[in-house]
């Protein structure tokens, strides 16, 4: 188990991953310093707010990808054969690559953390929110990729689902709030037929809308309410997809 | 084998000469597309048009804060990107005011669009658009006066001073009026509206009913408050009494002779350099 986390570190490192990712969150760290200097007001919440948003962003696409066209790679490459041949088994074969994943993933993020902090701390629990929930945001869109990448043969196509949910996940609040509005078509029909499509839709989908949120940094959070969600949601859907991607692989023949 | 070789080069060459016929032609009706687009420029409106609630919500892909910045520091740049200045009475004030509406449902506790409304747009050479600025610092303070004063007074004094309405001026001042835990001047706001309007028994009542209050403010103010009854509204008498015992129950309390009263720290006002 331990020997397979390791090898993912070592592909992650050979790849670039992290200084590429890192590279890319520092750029951004400096786009929007530049940009929130040029705000009239309130230059520092700017810079935060863009910093934070965009570092979540190539966090969780970078991640996405890698994990995408790792697990392809090693498929095509017959390295799970490999894997399989010892003495172990699919489900803790499963649990590694997860567990390798969410330490790039926190190797990713922690850095992202101090970054935001360095950059200045305007409410000390809502930055505290924000940190724990990117980190939870960033091992839940692992699941989701490693989830995809078992069960999708292509590596594009892996990363077009993940990125799908991924939006569909942070959208999904504006989704049930829409829908609810029984407003969007003229046929009353349609409406109903639309908000039960999308009750339907949401129950398999996560909220990421409740994580990393940048309002947190600058006026902290609402109330405890905002932490419940973020902890409920991981606790539940990370194993969920674990659960799920289990059972695809015990039932894949090689 | 020589012959075919020599087919073979022919061939090549031959397709090699049809090739760069093409590459000509093509180069050439290139050469007629940039003649023919050369003087077509992308439109560069000033105001962007305002999208909807549903899809600016839609668009902030669940970071709502991020999204409002982003809209904010666009419309602050707006007539003035890719090398242009554009003088802000050529700016649509409408769109202006929408957008600020639309911005306000993505974040309230900013001061940043009242900000712009206040201190940059409102320079704009044409004083009848900044109705519409006044009316967006009315909606931004609507019900939280106590936590937004600077901006009703930012309000009033757009009203009062660009727009020369002093009706608005006053309807926007009445919110001020009893607010306590704000700084005194901006309690009096009310009191000087309408004496602007030649009302100076308002003015007086708004004057005694801060004067109520003798604990919330200095000795200062009360001079203030006497001369301004005195020279500016002439009905010194009608309070002489009341004052003299607001004065000597301060000076029985010491009562400070001033309190410094800041602006608010996140309003982007210069600050006096022992309030800092």
């Amino acid at each position: 188990m331990f020997s397979n986390i390791r090898y993912v570190l070592l592909t992650a490192t050979r790849d670039r991953l992290f200084f590429g990712l890192l590279v890319g969150i520092l750029g951004a760290a400096y786009i929007s310093h530049v940009l929130g200097g040029t705000a009239m007001l309130e230059s520092q919440q700017m810079a935060l707010s863009f910093t934070a948003a965009s570092a979540r962003v190539i966090i969780m696409v970078g991640l996405i990808v890698f994990i995408g066209f790792h697990m392809r790679n090693a498929f095509d490459a017959k390295e799970i054969d490999v894997l399989l041949s010892r003495p172990i088994s699919r489900t803790t074969l499963v649990l590694s690559y997860w567990l390798g994943f969410v330490v790039v993933a926190t190797l990713l993020v922690l850095p992202t953390i101090v970054l935001v902090g360095v950059l200045g701390t305007l409410n000390h629990n809502g930055y505290l929110l924000w940190s724990l929930s990117l980190l939870l945001e960033s091992w839940l869109v692992v699941s989701v990729a490693l989830f995809a990448s078992l069960t999708i043969k292509s590596g594009v196509g892996t990363v077009l689902s993940s990125l799908a949910i991924y939006t569909l996940s942070r959208m999904m609040g504006f989704f049930i709030a829409t829908t609810k509005t029984g407003m969007l078509f003229k046929t009353e029909s349609v409406n109903v037929g639309a908000q039960w499509t999308m009750t339907a839709i949401s129950t398999v989908i996560p909220r990421l809308d409740f994580y990393a949120k940048s309002h947190w940094l600058i006026y902290g959070a609402k109330s405890y309410e905002d932490l419940w969600l973020v902890l409920m949601q991981s606790a539940v859907f990370i194993p969920l997809l674990l659960a799920a991607a289990v059972i695809d692989f015990k039932r894949k023949q090689f | 084998m020589l012959a075919r070789a020599e087919i073979s080069s022919k061939r090549r060459t031959k397709g090699l000469g049809v090739a760069i016929a093409v590459l000509l032609v093509f180069l050439a009706a290139q050469g007629g597309f940039w003649y023919h687009s050369r003087s077509i420029m992308p439109e560069m409106g000033i105001v962007p048009d305002v999208p909807g609630e549903r899809t600016v919500h839609a668009l902030s892909f669940g970071d709502e804060e991020a999204f409002f910045r982003l809209l904010a520091l666009n419309i602050q740049n707006s007539g003035d990107t890719f090398g242009r200045f554009t003088a802000l009475y050529k700016y649509d004030f409408k769109k202006l005011h929408d957008w600020f509406h639309l911005l306000d449902g993505l974040n309230n506790e900013s001061s940043y669009l009242p900000a712009m409304t206040a201190y940059y747009f409102s320079q704009t050479q044409n004083p009848n658009e900044v109705r519409h600025l006044v009316d967006y610092l009315d909606e931004y303070t609507a019900g939280r006066v106590k936590e937004k004063w600077w901006w009703v007074v930012q309000g009033i004094y757009l009203a009062q001073h660009k727009l020369n309405d002093l009706d608005r001026a006053a309807a926007l001042a009445e919110r001020l009026r009893g607010v306590r835990g704000i700084p005194i001047w901006a309690q009096e706001m009310p009191a000087f509206v309408h004496e602007k309007q030649g009302e100076f028994g308002a003015a007086l009542a708004i004057m005694e009913d801060i004067m109520k209050h003798p604990e919330d403010f200095s000795q200062g103010e009360l001079n203030f408050m006497r001369v301004f009854i005195d020279e500016r509204l002439h009905k010194l008498d009608e309070v002489k009494k009341e004052m003299e015992a607001v004065a000597a129950e301060q000076k029985k309390n010491h009562v400070p002779f001033t309190i410094l009263e800041p602006p608010p720290s996140d309003v982007g006002a210069p600050r006096a350099p022992s309030a800092q």
